[in-house]
């Protein structure tokens, strides 16, 4: 179920708050979100909640009797997401069909529960304590980052599971934060999206002019952006309704100065995740210049695989592999300190991670210096949708870009004024169709 | 006491959406986006929450919310705002996400899927028993006939390519009667409803005249004019939810005919009763209507009831996909 269905909205979070603060103590508050968010999962994913259930089941096992060891156990956790994300690549190898199973289902965030339930071993690990044995299957499925993070570390989730009392800040945050989240889906984000997805839904043959090529690419940019933090208002917008303080993913990534800073604002949860399980373990750079490279295309390779494996996400990682490694190259102070610059290559970077094929890609940045526009038929498409809301949302990616301390941070803590916010985002909700979040697919 | 109060409202807020669709349904719901699959089922919401078939519970919440008199309510005030500056703004003020957009003064066009040239080598040399009596007649965007009602914006990248696809399609087939409305439709005048993307009583008349013209080549028709009707604009108070009464010319060809021939239409929603009246159809021929489906059979015995068969479809969509229904 999507955060932003009217069945969630409208029934799941009304509901499930109404019960939440009840004053339940903390045992009968991991029950509870467990099972709310198991039948919020089971809605949409029906049995492939076993998937889940299967997890947290050999984890209580392997936390309470460590009968594997480390490798074998996190190989064992990341057999249902080989399974149902790349399983496909030996099928095809071997020429063998598909089983329906892995063909029509993908159990939505399996990539996000998985990472959740690695770093969630490590962490009870290194603190040698779990509290309950159903704190780990709701830690796995607590819904509000469920589908698509952010992944959350256990002490940040069991401050939450204690905190069991009525916050009025945590509440009126939480409200802020929901309705900035729905307005930026809702509004940016779908707006933008109407051009991607012209795109992205067309089987015929499509040609670029640098106009339609520009838009294309400006669009994807900033939709991604707003989407997926969007998302992540959403998440943590919840979260705080129900006494969670989920951490930050984004901070203004398209202001970052190099690739570096990108990747620091750049869905951080998931950059520490690589860096803390497969960077900082390789030796991070405390190792020779070398090795340190080497490391790092190896973590940009695994975080494009991670998105899917395709030619077009490898193309992507490799393509920030190489821009990080020039930045440590030539010292990126020096020379890509630059915001302008970073954000261009970082637009261009999205290409290969949204264009359908290798061809495409090629196409969609060689057209960039196509100035006539009389082979293109795209741009007739596109055309139709430069509305007043198109230009409107237009100018708000344009003053993202602005440096600038965000004014409704003074009046985020007004009960009042976050209200109003969220009956204009139930309007927007309301007169709005719901496009599914680009990460849930991951 | 102020923090549960706070409380009660966002949770009232939140499920006021749900109760306005369960006590206060709208009379009749707009579906200018989605369509909703209504399973017709009367079980209670807490009934269903223990259902086995999950799909139910999330149908019946969207059913409750899609039909409620607050959403309808929003959409109408939002509607009612952009409508209301169209006329200042040289540019679409639709907030909804449609099928549709608004050219200079808030005339109505249909949004195209693509812009892809027809590709020659993709005709089908059409084979049947029957293929002297086919005619098509493909009708043109109202945006390709009507340019002048664009923005400029939306003028200089107008798609060409339906009309060059047309050609080619023309050339390519000439053994088959293939009607040709981009030349028919070349008065200054409007040929399309203002806030439809459909013909108007005009255009109507104008291409049955050319079809009257195949189907009976030796009387001299003409179209006169017949006082005025009320345009439907049925698209725009779909999906933009503006109802906009305009009075238009009505027209009438000349003479009836007393010895009707049998045809049968294959027809998209410019041959609905709605854009072209069959009681009136019927003045001039015994009709029979066929909606397109996605196997169209040029080898069909029955068509050996009829004098013609015609093929009526908007531009796009048969070069998008109903040409390759067609099947000999």
């Amino acid at each position: 179920m999507l955060l932003t269905s009217s069945s969630f909205l409208f029934f799941f979070l009304p509901f499930s708050l109404l019960i939440n603060y009840l004053n339940l103590n903390k045992k009968r508050k991991i029950i509870l979100l467990g099972s709310f968010s198991a039948y919020f999962y089971f809605l949409d994913n029906g049995y492939l909640i076993l998937i889940l259930i299967f997890l947290a089941l050999v984890m209580n096992f392997q936390i309470k009797k460590s009968y594997f060891n480390n490798v074998f156990f996190i190989i064992l956790l990341l057999f249902p997401l080989f399974i149902f994300k790349y399983s496909f690549l030996i099928y095809n190898f071997l020429n063998i069909e598909i089983p329906n199973l892995i063909n029509a289902n993908f159990p939505i965030g399996l990539s996000f529960f998985t990472f959740q339930a690695i770093a969630y071993y490590f962490d009870v690990k290194r603190k040698e304590n779990v509290e309950d044995s159903f704190e780990i299957f709701t830690f796995l499925t607590f819904f509000p980052q469920l589908l698509a993070g952010p992944i959350v570390d256990i002490s940040t989730y069991r401050m939450g599971i204690r905190n069991n009392e009525f916050d009025i800040q945590n509440f009126n945050n939480g409200i802020y934060r929901l309705s900035i989240g729905l307005i930026k889906k809702f509004l940016i984000a779908d707006t933008l999206a109407q051009v991607t997805s012209i795109y992205l839904s067309s089987n015929f043959e499509i040609s670029f002019s640098f106009l339609s090529s520009f838009l294309l690419i400006f669009c994807y940019t900033f939709q991604i952006y707003f989407d997926f933090s969007a998302y992540c208002d959403i998440a943590i917008g919840i979260g705080l309704l129900f006494g969670f303080k989920l951490p930050e993913n984004f901070n203004r990534p398209y202001l970052a100065l190099s690739f570096q800073d990108f990747w620091r604002r750049w869905h951080m949860t998931l950059s520490n995740f690589f860096k803390n399980f497969v960077y900082i373990p390789l030796g991070g750079n405390r190792t020779s210049k070398l090795k340190n490279y080497r490391n790092l295309w190896i973590t940009f390779f695994l975080t494009a695989i991670w998105h899917g494996a395709t030619l077009n996400f490898i193309l992507w990682g490799l393509v920030h592999g190489l821009f990080l490694t020039v930045e440590k190259v030539l010292g990126y102070k020096k020379f890509f300190s630059n915001r302008f610059i970073t954000l261009i290559l970082i637009s261009l970077s999205w290409v290969p991670f949204f264009s359908k094929s290798f061809d495409d890609t090629l196409e969609i940045i060689s057209s960039l210096i196509v100035f006539e526009t009389i082979n293109d038929n795209f741009l007739p498409v596109l055309v139709q949708y430069l509305n007043l809301k198109f230009y409107g949302v237009f100018i708000v990616c344009l003053v993202s870009l602005i440096k600038y301390k965000n004014p409704l941070n003074k009046l985020k803590n007004n009960l009042y004024i976050n209200l109003s916010l969220l009956i204009i985002s139930i309007f927007i909700v309301l007169i709005s169709s719901v496009d599914p979040f680009i990460y849930f697919k991951f | 006491m102020k923090d549960k109060l706070f409380l009660t409202i966002t949770i009232f807020i939140l499920s006021s959406v749900m109760f306005s669709g369960i006590y206060f349904p709208a009379r009749s719901s707009y579906s200018y986006v989605n369509s909703i699959e209504i399973l017709g089922e009367e079980r209670k919401l807490v009934e269903l929450i223990f259902s086995t078939n999950r799909k139910e519970l999330k149908n019946k919440i969207d059913t409750y919310v899609f039909e409620s008199s607050l959403r309808n309510q929003v959409l109408k005030e939002v509607s009612k705002i952009s409508w209301s500056l169209q006329d200042e703004v040289p540019t679409d003020t639709q907030l909804f996400n449609t099928e549709v957009f608004y050219g200079k003064n808030g005339s109505l066009f249909p949004k195209i899927k693509s812009c892809n040239k027809f590709k020659s080598s993709n005709v089908i040399n059409y084979n049947s028993e029957y293929i002297d009596k086919f005619i098509f007649m493909l009708v043109p965007l109202k945006q390709e006939i009507e340019f002048s009602n664009l923005e400029n914006i939306q003028k200089n990248y107008l798609c060409k390519e339906f009309q060059e696809s047309f050609v080619s399609f023309k050339k390519n087939n000439p053994n088959i009667e293939i009607i040709n409305l981009y030349d028919a439709f070349n008065l200054n005048s409007n040929y399309f409803e203002f806030g439809d993307t459909h013909w108007n009583n005009f255009g109507f008349n104008t291409a049955l005249l050319e079809l009257l013209k195949v189907t009976y080549p030796e009387i001299n028709f003409k179209i006169i004019s017949d006082g005025e009707y009320r345009e439907n604009n049925k698209v725009l108070h779909r999906l933009g939810l503006i109802k906009l009464e305009i009075d238009s010319p009505k027209y009438n060809i000349s003479p009836k005919i007393d010895k009707k021939i049998n045809v049968l239409i294959f027809h998209d929603s410019f041959f609905d009763n709605t854009y072209s009246p069959h009681s009136y159809l019927n003045d001039y021929f015994f009709v029979d209507f066929k909606r397109w489906n996605n196997d169209m059979n040029l080898n069909n015995k029955n068509f050996e009831n009829y004098d013609f068969v015609i093929f009526e479809s908007s531009i796009d969509i048969f070069f998008e996909s109903r040409i390759y229904f067609i099947k000999d």
